[in-house]
């Protein structure tokens, strides 16, 4: 009898201990999928691509793009408040353990007819290699409209900002605007 | 080779074993039944924009049904809430709502709009009269209704990863902004914006995700809606069926704080709002107490934040004794419902600023009978759409009495969910 006590507790303990073991692997599964749907994708340079530096402009097909600045943290926040001032439905909410990056891109219609322009087709790479996707952008007067419609008048020209959310720590490296055929490479460093 | 002795025992482990199998599954049929994973069910749905703070989560950014048959989700339907596309453009949206007198009393008037009808307390009661006022206005009957908020939205995006929708790419990094600029910036000349649109196309890019998601991917998926449940950032109102993830305020026996916020015309500010509890009760020998709440919030904002504040504490609650440091302030206003005492403010905290009301109460004895100890337990409710908030707690035992055991009393206990305060002393 005290055998067979022996025998049962030596079964529940190793089921016990199977049990702990599935539970920690599932846990470690759960964690490392987490961790890879939560990081963005990493960054696969567009070919043919035209390249530019920073306040550089750059042409492909009907648009001209040129990143004037990039400001991030504090500064990120400050400018975007000064472009965003009458606008209480667009405040940026920094997520804990990000910062946001805004930047300033000039575009332009370089030739006659209406160009697609959409501010979600541009990419910030950081200094992660990873790809950063446009949070929000805020135009001028004169292109606020273009923006939403996705679409710029004949000689439109557009003072964008636009902003990204990326963790901290991370620097942006290059914009990409991605949509043009080529793509335009604006690097950073 | 079993001996004949064993068999009663076998007998009685198969049967022991059916037995918890069927407790187990019986009721899971009954729950999965009510879902629409057995036969079919039309729940309404309601996205919760939480950085512009309502009662029972947010403002109602759009709302729609979706059928589930079998398991499928099929004729997904989504609205811009303002646009009364839903009522055919023809229906008054204007909506009776009758409650909570909290509100009814401080606006005066039992009339809202449909999208702003979201003043009750908590989702179970919201729930229904809005299912209510939703077949009245389009004659569609539900079954339930299903409540998501934007941090929900942004941690499902979490556990899919990225997604597709109109050739652009949503992250849970972007998707909150991506919200607002599809609800504010694509407004075209009717007043439209484009938000039912990318919503729709965003909701079954995320069913689409889930579907195809590997087991690992199921499984996370199926978590993070755990979580959001607990939080409250994914509400369900099921009748017979996930009754614990309804919202239902939490009140049982002890001593009781919910802290119901609504944001009251100062537009997406939420998420740059800190809010701090601050709770000290003090108990006397004959088992009466008081206690002093103080709700601080601290406005990241560079405008001003307007808040309509309900704190909700146990039945028979006197106030005593009521203090604002603001800029501004209404209140407060006490009223009585459901076994529970409601204390209201309209409270005004100026940009980069904080601003504070205390309310000063007496209660009739909350101790629970725990044999030759005292047990106080306070159970404070967190509110659904609110990400997170600091919780500060004292109590004050009678004089003599000596702490046997206690948690959660302190300060700085970030809580992202429902806290039990516990002391036990004699």
């Amino acid at each position: 009898m005290r055998r067979r006590t022996k025998a049962i507790a030596a079964v529940a303990i190793a089921v016990i201990l199977v049990a702990i073991v599935l539970l920690a692997t599932l846990q470690t599964a759960l964690t490392t999928e987490s961790a890879r749907n939560e990081q963005n994708p990493l960054f696969v340079q567009p070919q043919p691509n035209v390249q530019a530096r920073l306040a550089q402009s750059a042409t492909a097909g009907n648009l001209t793009f040129s990143v004037q600045n990039v400001m991030n943290g504090t500064n990120a926040l400050q400018v975007w408040a000064s472009v965003n001032a009458s606008n209480h439905y667009a405040p940026l909410n920094p997520i804990p353990g990000s910062t946001y990056a805004v930047i300033n891109v000039t575009v332009t219609s370089a030739i006659k007819g209406a160009t697609p322009f959409s501010f979600s087709n541009i990419v910030l790479v950081g200094s992660d290699g990873r790809s950063y996707y446009a949070n929000y952008a805020e135009g001028n007067a004169s292109c606020s409209a273009s923006l939403a419609a996705a679409q710029f008048k004949p000689g439109g020209a557009c003072d964008v900002y636009v902003a990204f959310s990326i963790p901290d720590g991370i620097a942006p490296a290059k914009i990409v605007y991605t949509a043009s055929n080529p793509a335009i490479v604006v690097n950073l460093g | 080779m079993t001996r004949d002795s064993d068999r009663p025992l076998r007998y009685a482990a198969v049967v022991i074993i059916v037995l918890v199998l069927a407790a187990i599954v019986l009721p899971s049929i009954g729950v999965l039944s009510d879902l629409g994973y057995v036969g079919e069910r039309t729940y309404l749905l309601v996205l919760q924009d939480n950085t512009e703070l309502r009662n029972t989560g947010g403002l109602m950014a759009c709302v729609g049904s979706v059928e589930i048959q079998n398991g499928a989700l099929q004729n997904l339907k989504l609205y811009y809430s303002q646009s009364n596309a839903y009522a055919n453009g023809t229906l008054s949206a204007a909506v009776n709502i009758g409650g909570p007198e909290s509100f009814t009393a401080f606006y005066n008037t039992t009339y809202v709009r449909f999208w702003d009808m979201n003043v009750q307390y908590d989702f179970a009661t919201f729930a229904p009269l809005y299912a209510s006022a939703w077949q009245q206005l389009t004659g569609q009957h539900s079954d339930g209704v299903i409540g998501l908020d934007l941090t929900g939205l942004q941690e499902l995006l979490k556990a899919t990863g990225p997604v597709t929708v109109a050739n652009e790419t949503i992250t849970w990094r972007n998707v909150i902004d991506r919200v607002h600029f599809a609800d504010v910036a694509t407004k075209g000349e009717a007043g439209q914006p484009a938000l039912n649109g990318f919503l729709g196309q965003l909701a079954s890019k995320i069913v689409t995700a889930t579907q195809t998601a590997d087991p690992a991917g199921k499984l996370l998926l199926l978590s993070t809606l755990h979580t959001l449940a607990q939080q409250q950032h994914l509400l369900i109102y099921a009748p017979g069926a996930l009754t614990s993830y309804d919202g239902a305020i939490q009140k049982q026996t002890g001593d009781y704080l919910y802290v119901v916020d609504a944001n009251s015309g100062s537009a997406k500010a939420d998420l740059n709002v800190n809010r701090t509890i601050t709770y000290h009760t003090y108990l006397y020998d004959n088992g009466t107490q008081t206690s002093n709440v103080t709700i601080t919030y601290a406005n990241n904002c560079g405008w001003t934040y307007k808040v309509f504040t309900t704190t909700i504490v146990p039945n028979d609650a006197v106030l005593l004794n009521t203090r604002y440091n603001s800029s501004y302030h209404l209140g407060p206003l006490v009223t009585y419902a459901d076994n529970l005492t409601t204390i209201s403010s309209y409270v005004e905290v100026p940009a980069h600023a904080t601003a504070n009301v205390t309310y000063e109460y007496s209660l009739p004895s909350t101790l629970l009978p725990a044999g030759v100890f005292s047990h106080y337990d306070l159970y404070v409710q967190k509110q659904p759409g609110i990400d997170q908030f600091t919780l500060n707690t004292a109590v004050t035992l009678p004089q003599g009495a000596q702490v046997i055991h206690e948690s959660n009393v302190g300060n700085g206990i970030v809580a992202n969910s429902d806290v039990q305060v516990e002391v036990i002393y004699r």
